[in-house]
């Protein structure tokens, strides 16, 4: 974090992370006009918020746009963005938690091996033909996906209650190998007979293109109920950050919080990988970058991470639909581009006198 | 002693607590007690000072025993309500992830006001910047907790500690890597608090300088207690600490010290 002190009384602050968040609400409202006016056929701006004014405002009347541009407008890339914005937001916030829960900057969702853990239990699902498949069923079986994989590296990686950097990495890691080898052999396995396959594919690398209105209200749900409990919790996630003894004298249960916490996190990320894959990166960039600009208060990191989350994958992917266009990139490739550097050049940082 | 702030010192009592650590028992039937007053717990490394103050902050259960804090069971109360009357200022090691003095300070007011609350009460503000004013902290406000020295990040968590307004004040080697002028000084302010206070020291010359009374831990049991004169006599220091040692007057304040060396440089 800076070394350089900031004199500024308390007040200054609270401004500047209010401005924050009205500038960031505009430019994820920007970015996602963009998203949907971006693709083969490129519709304008003006079109694009003609169709959503018609949508949302029942008196509002006459539209400019043809009635193919209104489909692609409000049936797929619309909802595409607004995944975009809810999924980048869930992972963002997600590795907000974590890294305040492990005390350590470099845990993130995918590092952690929960988007692995997520991605095998929705695979299954799929694939195997276990239960019945709706927007419901597959959330819920990549949450339990999700959990299983969050305890299991948390205990592997953690020695008399701390989670050394080291140890979460290899941890995670080994975890993500194992469960990516166990999804593969699941889609492999289904092949055959040609089930499921395109499905899975599509989420596998992590991407939104398949998104329909469907697919958004479980995790908006769970998004919008897990960041509002977590800024309630804020003060105790602060004292986690000092440690866990303190945090004991402080009056949190700690071990039960921690577990709680894991809860919430899987269900943010389960939820958001049963419908857009792993998408990797997104909640270490995004913290991290929010800590530089507002400090580590939780009651600013999480909203205005969410907010930066959603706004970088929505960009992201309109990017990942620009580079080759006329075909698209899965937008995790991207995020694993940008993130993956990043994470090396933070676990250099880190490691300083650490073993 | 003052009780200003709307603290009150209430009693400690430990009553013959075991603790076990991965089935090794580190402390067995410990009893001690400290009102109104300054108790230093002393002890040579793996003594079992620490385990015995977590066993009273709720990091560590003990296997038998209680410990009633305000004449409470600090073990059969909720977190939060132990943390009203009990505060603690530990060894926690250093984090990349850092909090501003202010917003450290603030999280000694959890255990306070509703479990889901995030907005600051009136009366938080009222005890935190308080809290600050005592610990002499209040100009650091601002400040990232990393860009502080040793002094004064100990002084920022034991106003973290006063925010939790507590009766009873547990102390882990708060003077650890402070050098000599803020051991006096955070020594100093400690006693100034008015609160029951318990603290591990490693300095001998500190815990007979500025404590009350002195309960002394050799191998996980109370080998002695009472005030530094009465417990620091030359035998019970070479059986516990295997140091050779004599109390003397000490010149500039008049207060008990000792004067010690090892056994292969003393004159005869």
């Amino acid at each position: 974090m800076t070394l350089v002190p900031n004199m500024a009384p308390p007040t200054n602050g609270t401004v500047r992370r209010r401005n924050t968040i009205v500038v960031l609400m505009i430019a994820c409202a920007v970015a996602v006009v963009l998203s949907v006016s971006t693709g083969s056929v490129p519709i304008a701006p003006n079109r694009v918020l003609s169709v959503i004014a018609e949508h949302i405002l029942p008196w509002s009347v006459s539209t400019a746009a043809t009635d193919v541009e209104t489909r692609i407008i409000w049936e797929f890339r619309l909802p595409r963005a607004l995944l975009g914005l809810i999924v980048g937001a869930s992972l963002a916030v997600a590795g907000a938690v974590l890294q305040s829960v492990v005390r350590n900057p470099l845990a993130d969702p995918f590092v952690f091996g929960i988007s692995s853990g997520a991605s095998v239990a929705a695979v299954a699902m799929l694939t195997l033909g276990i239960g019945v498949l709706t927007t419901v069923t597959v959330p819920i079986a990549a949450f339990g996906g999700a959990l299983a994989a969050t305890l299991t590296v948390f205990l592997l990686a953690q020695r008399r209650g701390r989670v050394t950097p080291g140890r979460l990495i290899l941890a995670g890691v080994a975890m993500s190998y194992l469960l990516s080898s166990v999804t593969s052999y699941l889609v492999l396995r289904a092949s055959a007979p040609g089930q499921g396959v395109s499905q899975v594919l599509s989420w596998l690398s992590g991407s939104l293109a398949a998104a329909d209105w469907d697919d958004l209200g479980i995790p908006a749900l769970v998004l919008g109920v897990a960041t509002l409990v977590l800024v309630l919790l804020s003060r105790i996630l602060n004292a986690l950050l000092i440690g866990d003894e303190t945090a004991a004298s402080l009056g949190v249960d700690v071990g039960h919080f921690r577990l709680v916490m894991f809860i919430i996190t899987s269900l943010l990320v389960g939820v958001v990988v049963a419908v857009s894959g792993a998408i990797g990166f997104v909640g270490l960039v995004v913290p991290h970058a929010v800590r530089m600009f507002v400090g580590s208060d939780h009651r600013w990191v999480l909203p205005i991470s969410a907010l930066a989350g959603g706004l970088l994958l929505v960009v992201v992917d309109i990017a990942a639909r620009l580079i080759i266009a006329p075909s698209e990139l899965p937008v995790g490739l991207l995020t694993a581009a940008i993130g993956a550097p990043f994470f090396l050049w933070m676990l250099k940082r880190s490691s300083r006198g650490e073993a | 002693m003052s009780t200003q702030g709307g603290m009150e010192a209430a009693a400690l009592y430990v009553d013959k607590i075991t603790v076990e650590i991965a089935g090794r028992t580190i402390v067995e039937e410990i009893s001690l007690s400290a009102e109104r007053n300054v108790v230093g717990l002393i002890g040579p490394n793996g003594s079992g000072k620490s385990t015995v103050l977590r066993a009273i902050y709720r990091m560590l259960r003990p296997a038998s025993g209680r410990v009633l804090a305000a004449d409470r069971d600090v073990w059969k109360s909720r977190p939060r309500e132990a943390a009203r009357v009990t505060a603690a200022v530990v060894q926690d090691g250093p984090s990349d992830l850092e909090l501003t003095v202010a917003e450290c300070v603030a999280t000694g007011r959890i255990a306070h006001g509703p479990l889901f609350g995030s907005s600051v009460q009136p009366e938080d503000t009222l005890a935190i910047e308080r809290a600050m004013m005592r610990a002499g902290v209040n100009d650091l406000a601002n400040r990232d907790m990393s860009s502080l020295s040793g002094g004064e990040r100990q002084r920022v968590q034991l106003a973290r500690a006063l925010a939790q307004e507590p009766r009873i004040l547990v102390l882990d080697e708060p003077t650890n890597h402070l050098d000599i002028r803020h051991q006096l000084e955070l020594m100093t302010l400690v006693r100034t608090l008015g609160v029951t206070t318990l603290v591990t020291l490693h300095d001998l010359n500190l815990a007979a300088a500025y404590c009350d009374r002195l309960v002394i831990l050799s191998k996980g049991q109370v080998v002695a207690s009472g005030t530094p004169g009465e417990t620091l006599t030359p035998d019970l220091l070479l059986k516990v600490f295997g140091i050779r040692a004599q109390s003397i007057t000490n010149p500039l304040t008049g207060r008990m010290q000792l004067a010690y060396g090892h056994e292969t440089e003393l004159k005869s």
